[in-house]
């Protein structure tokens, strides 16, 4: 760096997101601020296709993302993160290219286009001149004009405080509070080779309150969160740093007075909302499509058959509002639609990227996600829900004689291949003779998919979707994801407890 | 690389100072990948990139702000970190945030080899052909299985680290990764799972071409592994020894580490805060971090705030005699940072004298436990719940495969019943362990 001069009363900010519909943000961010034009796009596909690939598309990314923490009273940090780049896929059949780059110059940019472009070895290169893109305008399910990201610091900490102090004031043996408060504006435009061309602007916030809780030896734990796609409105319209501040506390107290989990196979009823964890799980990654197209899902090759209880009907869509999970458009430029995944226990369809959808000769469903331009897309999940039932909630307690009742969830995992899953409940209770007794710790709840899926006995009619919590990972890739259920019960599980 | 990284790291500092901050710190990471997906003898992807990261934590009179980018260029980093500095008024202060000692920092006097200088010899088409022939030589061993990916990837990156005491120093590591995951039909005996199917696989991971397991031996293990699991079922709910492949202890091993680094101690989410001094494990273990092991995945000169990295003991005969610390977490807790910023190095848990084979006959009725899954880890509690598969151990020998139970107890009482130590250790990451046996776990199944 140079001897520059340095005068901090210039309070520069760091860059003016720009503002409008998300196609004028990115044209203003990639083109006018960048110098990426429509030519460029054309040179760097056509770089992209000069070894006879079939398609290419380009996915260009500039996320901002601030957050705030603050712990033991102390705002400890405020840290800015900007990640941009483009990615270039060519393919070749089922085969894949890719390389990226963070550089946005067309040298720069056409040299990972090459590289991407050695997958395919053919000697017939298309021509592909003077494209006139497609210029998709997807509907906006999480129009945000004034983002978290807009707030002011001192404002942020005030938020900030008020959780920490709800936290706190629940109750004296809450002894360590850490707040944190993330923003991410995620603008992306992808342009393909078949003349698809859209842009989105994802914004993402996140607020979580941890809380250690200790009485004499006994130490405990307590987390709650809010968020999605969500702006300003959404923390004006409700006191979340308040209610997040309070549910972590009473989780981390409830937990000090909670015993031993029982061990072996017991019905288990499912809490409302963060309960979809279970479909996230049992049905949710083993179809998506690239495990099927490989034929190594326990489900590959089902459409059709039975591989739940009549009583699951279970969907999978990016176009609920404002939901974590929410997607306009995909990261291959395909549009989200309602994607019925299982109706009445019938399995009815997987869900697909570009590639996977073109090996069943079947339309996107718009489930192509990527974690950014660094990776290249595969079928994933956006919001995952189980639609509504018809019985009380308190039918369903009644029906349990001995079983325990879950509540929130740290989180789950599957084996695709054999259906296996587990998924792992933080707030739990027993039940005995139709009523919640005591409240239990340290389990674990496994299953196997079609199994567990066959035993849904009860379905509320409660339904909720769940806070906008979960990320999911898979093949090293995470994405914010949604889900949804109402109370269930599944007549027969394996409880792990000590 | 490494000289143009520093180059501009102590331009960054320098900025930072002159912006009025008082300590300043960065790290610059830059690397470049290769990765090839192969599939029933086609490549399924293939994958190149090259990314640089930047982190800068700058402070002023106790307070604090970070940023970091991928974008190096000066016209971005510098109103950034301006505006870094302007956040800072609205920081608390915090009395505990410091560079470390600058008597603590500098490189450890050893080479440890851990960039191989042939890596740009190894050509692209070798790299797919790798991942092609371990493909064939798997599928060859056995007509019923399916490949469901074999892949080869490699890495080479380069990291610099400066502060405002002057430290500046960097390092490059060379890693290469090949491996095989295959797919078998299974047959479940009741229920709707009609497709059931079992997976696994084996891989092999080095910083030096030639350290590479053979393709024979991954195709070997990947082979038996998948075909072992076949007609698992549910294991009673019970109480046994539980024998942990070297594979489950490095998970093991990894939450318990965790216990024992310094911001979950300050933190209180530590089952192990307040244990320093007593006996915490079986009195056979021996348990250290071992940062300047030859050739090992962990090893580093220094950690990631610059301080000498130096062995550090952990568990000795059973007491806990350490934390691990970063120059943060050693304030807090008013002790030294022992270099572990960043984590761990290499944590190595001493091996014993059986081998797993024998840990195997020392069972009755138990498991033999290959696979975990789930977040049932609170290392805050101690309590320890997970899904598991393995194999049921039946009068010392291995029978029949085992899946969808899961196997509970608190780290607390694990540690205490780990009685039987392994000898083989497996060295495809920083956690150096042999298989054990822990004598008493809880097994939920029918």
């Amino acid at each position: 760096m140079d001897q520059e001069e340095v005068l901090l009363e210039e309070q520069e900010t760091v860059l003016q997101l720009p503002t409008g519909t998300p196609d004028q943000m990115a044209k203003a961010l990639f083109e006018g601020q960048m110098g990426v034009t429509d030519f460029h796009m054309h040179q760097v596909l056509q770089a992209a296709l000069c070894r006879g690939g079939d398609y290419a598309d380009l996915y260009f990314e500039y996320a901002y993302r601030t957050s705030v923490v603050m712990e033991e009273s102390i705002i400890k940090n405020s840290s800015i993160s900007i990640s941009k780049g483009v990615g270039v896929r060519v393919l070749k059949g089922d085969q894949t290219g890719y390389a990226y780059s963070e550089d946005l110059s067309l040298d720069a940019m056409q040299r990972a286009a090459r590289t991407a472009a050695s997958i395919a070895t053919s000697a017939t290169v298309k021509e592909h001149e003077g494209y006139r893109f497609n210029r998709l305008k997807p509907s906006n399910y999480y129009p945000v004009t004034r983002t978290v990201t807009d707030l002011p610091l001192a404002d942020k900490i005030t938020k900030i405080q008020d959780a920490e102090r709800a936290a706190h004031n629940y109750d004296p043996r809450i002894k360590r509070v850490t707040v944190s408060m993330v923003d991410t504006v995620d603008i992306v435009r992808i342009v393909t080779s078949d003349r698809r061309f859209v842009s989105d602007v994802r914004p993402m916030f996140r607020m979580n309150v941890h809380c250690v809780a200790q009485e004499d030896k006994n130490v405990q734990t307590g987390s709650a969160g809010v968020g999605g796609r969500v702006g300003l409105p959404f923390l004006e319209a409700e006191d979340h740093p308040n209610q997040i501040g309070k549910k972590a506390a009473t989780e981390a107290i409830l937990l000090l007075g909670a015993e031993q989990a029982p061990s072996g196979s017991m019905p288990v009823i499912l809490g409302p909302a963060q309960s979809g964890i279970l479909l996230h799980e049992a049905v949710g990654h083993p179809l998506e499509a690239d495990f099927n197209r490989k034929g190594s899902s326990a489900y590959s090759g089902r459409i059709g058959e039975q591989v739940a209880s009549p009583l699951c009907t279970i969907y999978d869509t990016g176009t609920i509002d404002h939901d974590r999970g929410a997607l306009n458009c995909d990261d291959e430029g395909f549009l989200p639609s309602q994607n019925l995944l299982i109706e009445n226990g019938i399995l009815r369809g997987y869900m697909h990227d570009r590639i996977s959808a073109a090996h069943y000769d079947l339309v996107p469903t718009g489930n192509g996600r990527r974690e950014s331009y660094a990776h290249y897309p595969m079928p994933r999940m956006t919001t995952t829900y189980l639609a509504n039932g018809e019985t009380d909630p308190e039918e369903i307690l009644e029906a349990v004689d001995q079983g325990i009742y879950c509540v929130s969830f740290s989180g789950g995992q599957v084996d695709i291949s054999n259906g296996d899953f587990v998924f792992v409940p933080t707030v739990a209770y027993l039940v005995e003779k139709g009523k919640i007794t005591k409240p239990i710790k340290n389990l674990t709840l496994i299953g196997n998919g079609p199994d567990a899926m066959s035993r849904v006995s009860l379905v509320g009619n409660d339904f909720a979707f769940s806070e906008g919590i979960w990320t999911c990972g898979k093949d090293g890739q995470s994405v914010p994801v949604g889900v949804g259920l109402p109370t269930v019960l599944i007549s027969e599980m394996t409880v792990g407890g000590m | 690389m490494i000289d143009q990284y520093k180059q501009l790291a102590s331009n960054i500092v320098e900025y930072g100072k002159k912006l009025g901050a008082d300590q300043v710190s960065t790290s610059l990471v830059n690397a470049v990948s290769f990765q090839v997906e192969v599939r029933d003898g086609q490549i399924e992807s293939l994958k190149e990139s090259g990314s640089a990261g930047m982190y800068v934590t700058l402070c002023r009179d106790q307070q604090r702000s970070t940023i970091s980018s991928n974008d190096l260029r000066l016209e971005t980093l510098r109103p950034l970190m301006r505006s870094a500095m302007q956040s800072l008024p609205f920081m608390g202060k915090d009395p505990f945030y410091s560079l470390p000692d600058p008597k603590l920092q500098g490189r450890a006097e050893v080479t440890l080899k851990f960039s191989d200088p042939d890596f740009p010899i190894h050509q692209s088409e070798k790299k797919v052909a790798m991942a092609i022939e371990l493909e064939e030589k798997t599928l060859a061993l056995e007509s019923s299985l399916r490949s469901e990916q074999a892949y080869y990837s490699d890495l080479v990156s380069h990291t610099v680290h400066a502060d405002s005491n002057g430290f500046l120093d960097g390092y490059s590591k060379t890693l290469y990764s090949v491996g095989i995951s295959v797919v078998t039909e299974d047959k479940a005996t009741s229920g709707l799972n009609t497709g059931r199917k079992q997976t696994d696989g084996w891989f092999s991971s080095a910083r030096f071409w030639e350290k590479l397991e053979s393709l024979e031996s991954i195709a070997d293990k990947a082979c038996q592994r998948t075909l072992r699991k076949l007609g698992a079922i549910k294991p009673p709910t019970c109480e046994v020894p539980v024998v942990f492949s070297a594979e489950m202890a490095r998970s093991f091993l990894a939450s318990c580490s965790s216990a024992m680094m310094g911001d979950h101690v300050f933190r209180k989410q530590s089952f192990l805060m307040d244990k320093l001094g007593e006996l915490v494990a079986n009195p056979q273990i021996q348990l250290s971090d071992q940062p300047l092991l030859l050739g090992m995945l962990g090893s580093r000169y220094f950690d990631s705030e610059g301080v000498i990295a130096k062995p550090l003991t952990l568990i000795e005969d059973g007491k806990l005699v350490n934390y691990m610390l970063s120059t943060y977490a050693g304030n807090k807790l008013k002790m030294e940072s022992t270099g572990h910023a960043g984590g761990i190095s290499n944590l190595v848990l001493e091996p014993g004298k059986y081998t797993e084979e024998e840990l195997i006959s020392s069972v009755d009725n138990g498991l033999y436990l290959t696979s975990m899954s789930g977040q049932g880890v609170n290392v805050t509690t101690g309590d320890y719940s997970r899904g598991a598969q393995g194999l049921w151990i039946r009068d010392g020998k291995l029978a029949e495969p085992v899946s969808e139970f899961t196997i509970a107890s608190t780290f607390q009482q694990m540690l205490h019943n780990l009685d039987l130590i392994g000898c083989e250790v497996d060295t495809r990451n920083p956690i150096l362990t042999p298989p054990f046996r822990i004598n008493k776990m809880s097994i939920s199944g029918t």
